[in-house]
């Protein structure tokens, strides 16, 4: 088989390979984020409130 | 791509089936080629991939007008992750054409208008990611995106008529070009091919969507987050 086939074919699934490898690499980290965002969220006032009734205990 | 993504899944492997069978009929269907012997069998896998870069830069200049015509993040969205997308693949035309063209025109380039065209239009493609990067403000920067693939997309007909207009030794596979007989089962494995490609474009176009999606998901907790504080 020629060589140049067989490096155009490489170069079809190597490129392929690095555009779905970095979508799902950088989805992956974006839905890591989202998730800790959306702790950050919920835990917010939740935590301002025990950090309120910590306040008034020391008083 | 996220765990209860089912249309996603159902298309990844959809795609990836047709692929293998594209592959399969270059390889065990399609006759050898009589002048350029195997090294022809890059044609097939080239073509779909110059089709689905075209096709891209085409999605894009639509989402740019229908940007401009009513706004809305969607299109600017979509105008991006076509063109992605469409760099990828028209990156493959450009380098696998480069790899067909040694053994057959004896070089690995030549500026004549077709390839300098396709040059052309891969740099400006890239330009387009650079310069959104570059501006700050939202609006401004899909404004300038839609334009900006609108006025590109020109490179498309004049890379596309490019082999009609002046004289080339590129060959043009709709009027059957010099150099390369083609028969029924090159065609049908060309179509294959293009079908192939097309539905891989969709299931790449769809995941790159999605991931646009999320990033503009932790843009608005993060000035949930700022605001709440």
């Amino acid at each position: 088989m020629p060589i140049y086939l067989v490096i155009a074919y490489g170069i079809f699934w190597g490129l392929t390979f690095v555009l779905v490898f970095s979508i799902w690499m950088r989805q992956r980290r974006l839905e890591r984020e989202i998730a800790a965002l959306e702790a950050q969220l919920e835990r917010t006032p939740a935590q301002e409130k025990a950090a309120g009734d910590a306040g008034s205990d020391v008083r | 791509m996220g765990k209860r993504d089912t249309l996603g899944l159902i298309l990844t492997l959809l795609s990836a089936a047709a692929v293998l069978i594209a592959l399969g009929m270059v390889f065990l269907y399609a006759p050898r080629e009589a002048t350029m012997g195997d090294v022809q069998r890059i044609f097939y896998f080239h073509v779909a991939s110059a089709w689905v870069g075209f096709f891209a830069f085409f999605v894009t200049f639509l989402a740019g007008i229908a940007y401009l015509a009513r706004g809305g993040r969607r299109w600017d969205i979509l105008a991006l992750s076509s063109v992605e997308v469409g760099l990828t693949f028209i990156t493959m035309a450009v380098v696998t054409g480069s790899l067909w063209a040694r053994p057959v025109w004896g070089t690995y380039w030549t500026w004549e208008p077709r390839l300098t065209i396709s040059a052309l239009q891969l740099l400006i493609y890239l330009a387009y990611g650079m310069l959104r990067g570059a501006i700050e403000s939202p609006e401004r920067r899909a404004r300038f995106a839609a334009v900006y693939g609108i006025v590109a997309f020109v490179t498309v007909p004049l890379s596309w008529f490019a082999i009609r207009w002046w004289r080339t030794i590129h060959p043009d596979i709709l009027t059957g070009g010099e150099g390369m007989a083609i028969t029924p089962r090159m065609v049908h494995t060309l179509l294959v091919s293009l079908a192939a490609f097309t539905l891989m474009y969709v299931t790449l176009l769809r995941a790159r969507i999605r991931l646009e999606r999320a990033a503009d998901a932790v843009y608005r907790l993060r000035m949930e987050i700022s605001q709440g504080s």
